[in-house]
């Protein structure tokens, strides 16, 4: 069967392109992302879509999935870290509905993993691919809620007021205030927000093998982060960055390193990894 | 000897057709103190914004250290504000975030130049904030509890943070009590000495430029009409308008 | 109780949209029987998504049970990957008006027509069970209901020609749904002919209540009626396709004497919706009066009222309600993150 009649056979729902998006919105997605890539960490608008999900959603991650999909690859679509939770099937299943491609929860095994707030534990490798759900695309929004004044910002590199934020939280408070979202600095350049994947997770972005891909539908911007590309989290030279920590290991897989998450409604209460493919595979050995 | 600021012919003129200030041409050395006199509309706050680069004169030239910085904006700007520039506001408000600590309105200017220490940036910023003289138990408050006496000192704290060789003052201490006012002077001419900053004060207040001020050019409607050393200007004027200015205050 | 992690908990996920889904199919009739009883609620939802079709709005509401802003999320998705074929002209001059009020102007020229208004009668719920045939109304033979719908000449040109108008800058119409940079006044009426009606009320409001410059709108003229749409053939012409349902408002602010010298004059704001929604046109027409009064003044302090970029970033329904209804969405890596530094934070001033 030639590769373009094996495309028909895959793809299932009628009424709809291949990847559901028209290949004029895929063409301003990718434009974007070609831009994106050659300026690591820089704010890239387009004109984004309304999709049929809603705005705050995935809205942003899923252009950009449907934009580089290509029939051969292979697609985990995670949130939390969980590949069950709704709004990943939700997601999964209007990709796979207008595409036909494979899907895998073994992070291992995926070409393009669309997440949202968690980057799996699996070592990822060279080829690979991650999408990231972008809910507030920039990290000096805390500073000043007006984009006219935020880009001025970026493009003096002027960061001074969020290391002032920073300071003052120290002084003030003790620490930094942020908790996930931390913002990190792009081969010292541009800031950028790595969306609300906490701090366990933020030494992965640095150096990484894969290609970061960040989207945000409803601030109709795009961001990435080509591989091997420094990325460090924004901290004082002689107050080091830090991560969350656990009292315990996992319950169910006995793992120290991986980020966790409580279960209550057991008892006694106990702990969990978020990344639950990555759990059940090294629960079944 | 190249002078710390040299304005060569500035000229501001608005889109409406009015002048802000015409062929106005000073330099102001290392150490020295220039101060610019003249009453409201006289064009003096409009000198000040075109040396602190917040305006690019229409005609002429700004030079700081030598060099045409006219047009200079953006990173470029900030970069040589950081360097080389300190500015005292007249309200406290234009050059303080209220809502921030006092360490942290002195520390963000050292962030600006490109510290990174939180140590020793705020080391820094404390040892400022103690030479103004301001209570070392409020170096962590938001400066909105601060009286405006001791805004204007944070604000000099911020000013000298990054060892800056020119410091330029709007009307530092109109506003404020008369009591502070004598202090503040002090404190302004202290560290005037014991820094050797070039200084460029405007002000309406001929008691603030007599205590201050090395050489003195009086302004009025946009021009200069008078210039000399202060003792000169302000004991024997020439021009009838220096007279009329002197007389009105000093006697 | 999770919804996320587990793989046999997803029956749970396809139970609760069953639940929620109609119990009967949606009747056979109920798109015209919605469009015919409900005419106005369907021009909102046009006019929030954009899409002149009330049938595909009236289906898109049945099928949101009645959820307004889920319904225009399944049109505005539908119109989304459609080609765009080309553009036509709408012509704000050409509207034929069955109903036209001039506020400002006892009597204009042309004259004020009524119409057919719910303004005039009071606000009394009727809980009578039989239904009454609708009474005759012998007035409306008097306003001259007859030799409607007609155009009107505008009730603001002799001001205008006077010189007492502010000229309004030219806006250049752009495609917000395809158009990267969205800033401008062109964006801005492009935005507030989308937006969410219920929005653009309020922040309209702030602006007579007093949260902004100080603005005494006055309504000039407003206009409700049939509205010709025009394309344009290949070979340059044009020609009239159809006819839309369209209200237009045109609001005045003000000024006296400013600082720059120049005279005391009003500054105008036009605004324009689809339907007969006059609510909107109105409040459409006071933001773009005070965006363009406040962009006269660059120092002055904004409001939200008078704010182009706050307006631009509050009045899109879809993303104003989708990020806040994401919360529903799983945050909890984001909230043991947000425990960690709490508790640790805690320890921190314990030990100290």
């Amino acid at each position: 069967m030639s590769a373009f009649a094996g495309l028909l056979a895959q793809t299932p729902a009628s009424g709809y392109a291949w990847a559901y998006l028209d290949e004029e919105s895929k063409r301003e997605v990718r434009r974007a992302l070609l831009k994106a890539v050659c300026i690591p960490g820089y704010q890239v608008p387009f004109a984004s879509r309304e999709m049929p999900v809603a705005r705050g959603w995935g809205s942003g991650g899923l252009q950009v999935t449907l934009s580089i999909i290509e029939p051969a690859d292979t697609l985990k679509v995670i949130d939390q870290g969980s590949d069950e939770s709704m709004n990943a099937r939700a997601l999964r299943d209007l990709i796979v509905r207008t595409t036909g491609v494979a899907t895998t929860t073994d992070a291992r095994e995926a070409s393009i993993i669309q997440t949202r707030h968690r980057i799996p534990e699996d070592p990822l490798h060279e080829g690979q691919i991650i999408v990231f759900q972008v809910p507030i695309a920039d990290p000096l929004r805390i500073v000043d809620a007006r984009s006219s004044v935020t880009r001025r910002l970026h493009a003096e590199r002027d960061y001074a007021p969020l290391w002032l934020y920073l300071y003052e939280d120290v002084a003030t408070k003790g620490a930094p205030s942020f908790t996930h979202s931390y913002p990190v600095q792009v081969e010292g350049g541009y800031v950028m927000a790595p969306t609300p994947i906490p701090r366990h997770d933020i030494p992965r972005l640095c150096e990484a093998p894969f290609l970061a891909l960040y989207g945000a539908g409803r601030e109709a911007t795009v961001y990435a982060v080509p591989p091997y590309t420094k990325v460090t989290p924004l901290e004082f030279d002689d107050r080091p960055f830090t991560v969350e920590r656990f009292p315990e290991p996992c319950a169910l897989c006995g793992a120290s390193w991986t980020y966790l998450q409580e279960e209550a409604d057991v008892d006694p209460p106990r702990y969990v990894c978020s990344d639950v493919a990555y759990c059940r595979r090294r629960r079944s050995g | 000897m190249t002078p710390v600021l040299a304005l060569h012919d500035v000229t501001v003129r608005y889109p409406a057709g009015n002048y802000g200030c015409r062929e106005i041409s000073f330099d102001v050395f290392p150490g020295e103190v220039l101060g610019i006199v003249g009453e409201s509309g006289s064009g003096k706050s409009t000198v000040l914004a075109c040396a602190n680069l917040d305006l690019v004169p229409t005609e002429g030239s700004v030079e700081i250290l030598g060099r045409d910085v006219s047009r200079t904006r953006g990173a470029e700007r900030r970069k040589l504000r950081a360097q080389a520039l300190g500015i005292v506001y007249q309200t406290p408000q234009q050059g303080l975030d209220l809502a921030v600590t006092a360490g942290g309105n002195i520390a963000e200017r050292m962030f600006g130049a490109g510290h990174r220490s939180y140590r020793v940036v705020r080391e820094r910023a404390r040892s400022l904030h103690a030479a103004m003289e301001l209570p070392c138990d409020r170096f962590d408050v938001a400066v909105r509890t601060f009286s405006g006496g001791m805004r204007q000192r944070v604000q000099l704290a911020k000013a000298l943070a990054t060892s800056p060789p020119l410091l330029l003052l709007d009307e530092p201490t109109s506003g404020l009590d008369v009591s502070v006012q004598a202090k503040t002077l002090d404190l302004i001419r202290r560290i005037q000495r014991d820094h050797g900053l070039a200084m460029v004060i405007v002000s309406h207040d001929l008691a603030v430029i007599r205590m201050l001020a090395d050489r003195v050019i009086v302004m009025r409607e946009g021009r200069i009409v008078e210039r000399g050393l202060t003792d000169q200007i302000l004991g024997d004027p020439q021009h009838p308008y220096s007279q009329l200015l002197v007389a009105s205050q000093l006697t | 109780m999770g919804y996320t992690s587990v793989a046999d908990r997803t029956e749970a996920v396809e139970a609760a949209a069953a639940l929620a889904a109609p119990a009967h199919a949606v009747p056979a009739d109920g798109v015209s029987a919605l469009i015919a009883r409900c005419p106005l609620l369907i021009d909102q939802i046009a006019a929030e998504c954009g899409v002149v079709e009330p049938a595909l709005c009236a289906r898109a509401l049945l099928q949101a049970q009645g959820d307004v802003v889920r319904a225009v999320s399944l049109v505005r998705a539908w119109a989304a990957t459609l080609p765009r074929i080309g553009r036509v002209r709408l012509a704000t001059a050409e509207l034929r008006a069955e109903r036209r009020i001039t506020p400002a102007f006892a009597r204009p020229d042309g004259g004020q027509y009524l119409g057919a208004s719910l303004d005039y009668a009071q606000r009394l719920l009727d809980l009578s069970s039989s239904e009454r045939p609708a009474q005759q109304n012998e007035n409306a033979h008097r306003n001259g209901a007859l030799e409607l719908p007609r155009t009107f000449p505008s009730a603001i040109a002799p001001l205008s020609d006077e010189g007492l108008i502010d000229a309004t800058p030219r806006a250049t119409p752009l495609d917000v749904t395809r158009t990267k940079h969205i800033s401008g006044r062109g964006a801005l009426l492009q935005l507030l002919a989308r937006g969410e009606t219920g929005t653009m009320t309020a922040l309209a409001y702030t602006a007579i209540r007093g949260y902004g410059q100080r603005q005494d709108p006055t309504l000039m003229e407003l206009r409700s009626g049939m509205l010709p749409v025009r394309a344009r053939r290949p070979d340059g012409e044009e020609f009239v396709v159809g006819e839309i349902t369209a209200t237009t408002a045109e609001v005045t602010l003000y000024r006296l004497h400013d600082q720059g010298g120049a005279d005391a004059r009003f500054t105008l704001g036009v605004g324009a919706t689809v339907g007969r929604l006059e609510r909107r046109a109105i409040a459409a027409a006071m933001l773009d009066a005070g965006c363009a009064r406040a962009a006269s003044d660059p120092d002055a302090k904004r409001r939200p009222c008078d704010d182009e970029e706050f307006i631009t970033v509050a009045i899109d329904g879809q993303e104003a309600s989708g990020f806040v209804e994401h919360l529903k969405l799983p945050h909890y890596v984001t909230f043991t993150s947000d425990l960690d530094r709490v508790r640790e934070a805690r320890a921190e001033r314990a030990q100290a």
